[in-house]
């Protein structure tokens, strides 16, 4: 659906590095910190900016030879832009409808009217959640196969947020071969949304894995100086030294469960891993 | 281009507070003057400069990066804002014909359809050229910049063109153009602005296909 392959992009002295793909029907998480390349990555994939190398395929074709058909087929949520905040929903409905010929007008006025955002309103006058949502909405009532989702859930309160994943989750279920790639800095969300994750920091990739299994396989150990020198480090990614000992992460966790119960093996998620790549490079 | 030609005609509806006061200051101007012709010399160029608006309003709250993954091409937008330009330059020009008709009508002052057509396809024209001239650079330099950049150059043109005028035989041009009747006149200028108009839109073609946002 969506496949990055080397993709290159000097900015001063931040490099882009970054492959990564999109299968379809899944939905893919980009995760990292601030300033790690997420937002560089969507701008490269929606021909925002150049690059200097690499190459981006959408539904099998290079972005470079992209025509407004194409582009009718994806949907995108960028987190710092979005219609001209003169414009009110009732001005950009002609718009919508002209741009894609597949609009759902009905169904984009029943999402306004379930989250009570005023038709006839500016929408710089909105407030940050009414914003999201209402890019949301305009991304997902085209028929888009692709969604290209850059922080669609900056800035929301938990409510806010649950009711734009539901929406998401509902929009992945209407057809099978849908697929989602998202970024966020709220890991919880994309812990319970996405498929299989991507982890960036520093412009590069520095890890692919499915969500179940990085859930379930994946773990802290924590355990003393002692300890750590009789630990099998063949299944240890990193480690970092602490007050107590050693702080660990490992995509073994049962086999340390099973061979070290003494030890303290803690549920790891996506902020461990983001938290693991600042102290230590994965 | 039916999309986006929908958003500035949205977008202009917020400045139509404005419009309206130029449009009757005008009215009044030509009716305390008498001077039929002064709202066809002003309206439509009103009309037609609110497309540089539009570039600034696109800009805002960085706009652009959203409005560029919508379906259509860098090329299109850039198409957008001439036709459209040249659209509200010719609802005005139009607007200002019938009030002219109707104020000569009610004033009994008498006209040609030649006497009022040859001046608003020469306004129409000469909007085209000036808008041509603004747009790459409003393009470039973005609403804000682009002003002063507009500045500066005009301050060029009148510094650099005063001194060039000085060796220019423009008691030639001026002969020649004399010489010409309205329909040569007519005809030279479109195509002086089809011509200068197709540069234009090419240059401001490659500003925006270079842009990154």
């Amino acid at each position: 659906m969506l496949k990055v392959e080397n993709l290159k992009k000097q900015y001063g002295s931040f490099t882009l590095d970054c492959s990564l793909e999109v299968m379809p029907g899944c939905i893919t998480g980009l995760v990292g910190r601030n300033g790690a390349g997420k937002s560089t990555t969507f701008k490269a994939i929606l021909g925002l900016i150049s690059t200097d190398s690499g190459s981006i395929s959408i539904f099998g074709k290079d972005i470079k030879d992209f025509t407004e058909t194409d582009k009718q087929k994806i949907g995108v949520v960028l987190s710092n832009s979005g219609f001209s905040g003169y414009l009110t929903i009732n001005d950009i409905l002609p718009i919508l409808a002209s741009l894609y010929p597949l609009f759902d007008q009905a169904a984009f006025l029943e999402y306004c009217n379930r989250f009570q955002l005023p038709l006839d309103k500016k929408i710089q006058k909105f407030s940050t959640g009414m914003k999201a949502k209402l890019k949301l909405i305009a991304a997902i009532t085209h028929d888009a196969s692709l969604l290209l989702l850059d922080e669609p859930t900056a800035g929301l309160d938990v409510v806010a947020r649950d009711e734009l994943l539901t929406l998401l989750r509902d929009f992945m279920e209407e057809k099978e071969d849908r697929a989602v790639l998202i970024s966020s800095h709220i890991s919880t969300d994309l812990e319970s949304l996405c498929d299989d994750l991507y982890l960036i920091g520093n412009g590069k990739i520095l890890l692919h894995e499915d969500t179940d299994r990085l859930l379930s396989q994946y773990a802290i150990l924590k355990v003393d100086n002692r300890q750590f020198q009789k630990l099998d480090p063949r299944y240890l990614l990193k480690w970092k030294q602490e007050a107590y000992g050693y702080r660990c992460l490992t995509d073994q966790k049962q086999f340390y469960l099973e061979n070290y119960p003494d030890i303290v093996v803690e549920k790891s998620g996506i902020d461990d891993l983001i938290l693991f790549n600042k102290e230590v490079s994965l | 281009m039916k999309g986006l030609l929908i958003k500035d005609f949205k977008l202009m509806k917020n400045q139509k507070n404005f419009l309206f006061v130029i449009f009757i200051g005008a009215i009044a101007s030509m009716l305390l003057s008498g001077f039929s012709s002064f709202l066809m010399g002003y309206f439509p160029f009103i009309c037609s400069f609110f497309v540089l608006s539009t570039i600034s309003y696109d800009e805002f709250d960085n706009g652009n990066a959203f409005l560029y993954t919508l379906p259509f091409s860098r090329k299109t937008y850039v198409k957008e804002k001439y036709l459209f330009g040249f659209l509200a330059g010719t609802a005005g020009c139009i607007i200002s014909l019938i009030i002219t008709v109707l104020y000569r009508y009610f004033t009994h002052t008498g006209f040609s359809l030649t006497e009022l057509l040859v001046p608003a396809a020469a306004v129409l024209m000469i909007l085209i050229i000036i808008l041509s001239f603004m747009l790459p650079i409003h393009l470039k330099f973005g609403g804000e910049k682009g002003r002063y950049a507009l500045f500066g150059i005009f301050l060029f043109l009148v510094l650099f063109g005063g001194i060039g005028l000085q060796f220019f035989p423009l008691e030639v041009l001026g002969e020649f153009l004399h010489a010409l009747k309205p329909a040569g006149f007519l005809s030279l200028l479109a195509v002086f602005t089809f011509v200068f108009t197709f540069i234009s839109y090419r240059i401001s073609v490659l500003i925006q296909e270079r842009k990154e946002f």
